[in-house]
């Protein structure tokens, strides 16, 4: 006899999410830099230059400010009503020789504000940084089909011309783990069940990135939409994603919702690739 | 040979198999039967399932049965004269409502694998665009559609978790109630529209020998009436209304629009092959005692074939399949027919039968009603299988004619008594189960409180249909 947790299973299989596409307008930002002001308007210059999806966005340059901790930076963008913030690593810090962290600054600034963050690599003292527009931008994910905002923020940041690689990787140490205890359960065909959940992991992520490149292609005509649903060892999958798509900028969705840490993925991955613009989202 | 010819034993009439019983005796054999029915009354307090009570009394009257000498041993004589020495227990059993119901499970578990069930359900819902009102008259539709072609249980599942599944994604839960009682309500109506379509309307159907045609084209236009009511009903019950504003209108038909109904099928081949097979067995089913040879074999045959049929993609794993079959329904329904006959050797049946005779001598308008509402409080508190089964027996050793109107009364008060309350039908019993299970906590009395309008308009609608059919055709 069918039943009833069968069907609710089919059902609720059936119900995928969709991908619906709204141009974010990011009008007003702030390049926050502990630099002397000439060479905080350079660095300004060169971010403008770099990505042109920002050349017409109203900038405010915060470089004059001290602070004994990041409290008094917050109540300062608090009042700017700001799109956008950018920055880079080991702002107000001087840890730059260790590159472990991003720092306590960029922390705050990551997981505290309501707004994107725009993280730079760290800047040579006179205020510049390697000469790179952005073209191709990868959008990171252990959980694509959450990622709806994080996706439509990428979209606004990559050229019109540009390519967006839209990623999903499933962690493959956390599967093996799971994976261990399914075959500890006699009541459960190890093997058909370990299957059927990388197979249905790796499907939905696959089904939402196809609605999010019909309504992309729709939005903006001109733009490479990508997909890569993978799983594996997430550094190394990431490293070889890059390479072969020569990323210009990755876009991570960073805000926990208890706002307890950076979300685990970000964080690691925000360390790894010291060399690579990001978009924490 | 047609079902009723196939049932010798259990339709016997009384000059057949006459021997005298003593009153104490039938006294006795009929507290068995009272202890039986108030076990299966109480299953849920006992914690025992159907198949173990039955089966604890089967062991208990066959024993009685011996120790008593009402118990016809010795061979059997088939058609061609041949003596079979089987148990006497084996030809108590009524085998075509066994291999109808084992048939007809492992047809629908099949078919439902090929993803077909699932995408009517979800074609549906899109075709409603996320509208509350139209949901419920298409998912009531749908639940009647599914509970005559498949069974009553099966269109509970299905129209009840794609319900909770919808209008979860609808951001309409605060509904969910009132869906949930309208669809299991709609279950024993459409249960009420093929011979096939519930136990009671196979057995009773059986033992009266009424086709699937004839069952259909009488009982077709109280469904409808009643669906339509019910529904009707339940929008003004539950406060179910259309939307209003277009922005409403198009949130809901973007929600459901994330629907994919494609997301079931493995194969578009045995998608398409179950579809066809489906109108096959349904056809089939209504030709059966016209058609050459398969009359001879009857219904159980068709519905066993077919669901072999059925199996053909899944050959290699029939097993799982077999598994999956219910097995503690099957041998309730064997354990109840040795209960059964039993009794009806030890006269318990005839003395129902007197009790019958003098609710119809109330005369043809009196004793229908009487013989329906009847059937219908004794079906809402205890298992309507046993109860038709009886009744139709009792009916068969009255001689009564196939076209009279104490079987359709039989057949309505059977299915109609299930919706009184969340235990008078195995499909209530999933609905209320679904509502638990989505937390909407609805107590035993909360049910009754909510479907007693309902049931108690179906009966009196039922009671009217009957008459008017005994007076105009009977």
């Amino acid at each position: 006899m069918p039943t009833l947790d069968r069907f609710e299973s089919l059902f609720r299989a059936a119900v995928k999410e969709q991908y619906t596409h709204t141009d974010v307008k990011l009008e007003r930002a702030a390049l926050i830099t502990d630099l002397p002001e000439p060479e905080s308007r350079r660095l300004l210059e060169q971010v403008r230059g770099s990505i042109p999806a920002l050349a017409a966005t109203e900038w405010e340059l915060l470089c004059d400010g001290t602070y004994d901790d990041p409290r008094g930076l917050l109540d300062r963008i608090e009042a700017l009503r700001l799109d956008l913030l950018c920055s880079y690593r080991h702002l107000y810090t001087r840890a730059k020789e260790w590159p472990y962290s991003l720092g306590s600054y960029v922390d705050v600034l990551a997981q505290t504000t309501s707004m994107p963050l725009l993280l730079l690599p760290h800047p040579s003292d006179r205020g510049e940084l390697q000469e790179r527009s952005v073209s191709d931008v990868l959008v990171l994910t252990d959980h694509i089909t959450g990622s709806e905002e994080l996706v439509r923020k990428a979209a606004c940041v990559a050229p019109r011309d540009g390519k967006l690689v839209l990623v999903h990787i499933e962690d493959d140490q956390t599967f093996a783990r799971y994976a261990d205890i399914i075959s500890k359960l006699p009541e459960v065909n190890t093997e058909r069940t370990n299957d059927a959940i990388r197979d249905r992991l790796l499907q939905e992520a696959r089904d939402y990135i196809d609605t999010a490149e019909a309504a992309l292609t729709e939005a903006k005509p001109d733009l490479e939409v990508v997909s890569e649903v993978l799983m594996g060892h997430l550094v190394k999958q990431v490293r070889e994603l890059v390479e072969r798509h020569d990323v210009d900028l990755i876009a991570l969705a960073v805000k926990d919702e208890d706002q307890l840490a950076m979300h685990g993925l970000a964080y690691p991955l925000a360390i790894e690739f010291s060399e690579i613009p990001m978009l924490l989202v | 040979m047609s079902i009723a010819t196939l049932l010798p034993i259990l339709l016997s009439a009384p000059g057949e198999h006459a021997h005298a019983v003593p009153m104490s005796t039938t006294l006795i054999f009929t507290g068995v039967l009272v202890a039986m029915v108030l076990s299966l009354a109480f299953e849920e307090k006992i914690h025992a399932k159907k198949s173990m009570i039955t089966g604890t009394f089967a062991v208990l009257s066959l024993l009685l049965g011996a120790a008593f000498g009402l118990l016809p041993f010795g061979p059997i004589t088939n058609a061609f004269g041949e003596s079979l020495g089987v148990p006497v227990y084996i030809p108590a059993i009524d085998w075509e409502v066994i291999a109808i119901i084992m048939g007809s499970s492992l047809f629908v578990d099949a078919t439902s694998k090929s993803g077909l069930f699932t995408y009517i359900a979800i074609k549906l819902t899109k075709a409603s665009k996320g509208d509350p009102f139209k949901l419920l008259v298409y998912y009531g539709l749908m639940t009647v559609f599914f509970s005559a072609v498949l069974n009553n249980v099966t269109a509970m599942i299905i129209v009840g978790s794609l319900t909770a599944v919808s209008l979860a994604k609808l951001e309409q839960r605060d509904k969910l109630l009132g869906f949930l009682l309208i669809e299991g309500l709609l279950t024993n109506i459409g249960g009420l529209l093929t011979l096939i379509s519930s136990v009671p309307n196979i057995i009773v159907g059986g033992t009266a020998g009424i086709s699937f045609v004839e069952f259909f084209l009488v009982a077709s236009p109280y469904v409808a009436v009643a669906t339509l009511l019910t529904i009707g009903m339940g929008t003004w019950r539950f406060g179910i209304r259309g939307l209003e504003s277009d922005e409403e209108r198009e949130r809901a038909a973007r929600l459901v629009s994330g629907f994919d109904e494609l997301d079931g099928i493995e194969s578009m081949g045995f998608f398409r092959f179950s579809a066809g097979i489906l109108a096959a067995f349904i056809l089939v089913m209504a030709t059966t005692s016209v058609l050459p040879f398969v009359s001879e074999l009857g219904m159980g045959y068709v519905a066993m074939s077919f669901g072999l049929i059925a199996l053909v993609k899944f050959k290699a794993k029939i097993d799982e399949f077999l598994r999956a079959i219910d097995w503690d329904l099957l041998f309730f329904f064997g354990f109840l027919f040795i209960v059964i006959n039993v009794m009806e050797h030890a006269k318990v049946l005839e003395l129902i039968g007197h009790g019958l005779d003098v609710l119809i001598g109330l005369g043809k308008g009196l004793g229908t009603s009487s013989l329906l509402v009847a059937s219908a409080v004794f079906s809402s508190v205890t298992d309507n299988i046993p109860l038709a089964a009886m009744l139709a027996k009792a009916l068969a050793n009255l001689e009564t004619p196939a076209d009279s109107p104490l079987w359709w009364s039989v057949v309505f008060g059977a299915n109609l008594g299930g919706n009184i309350t969340p235990i008078g039908s195995a499909s209530t019993v999933v609905a209320f189960t679904i509502m638990n299970k989505q937390g909407l906590e609805v107590s035993f009395l909360g049910f009754v409180k909510l479907a007693g309008l309902f049931a108690v308009v179906q009966i009196i609608l039922a009671v009217a249909y009957v008459l008017g059919y005994a007076y105009l055709f009977a």
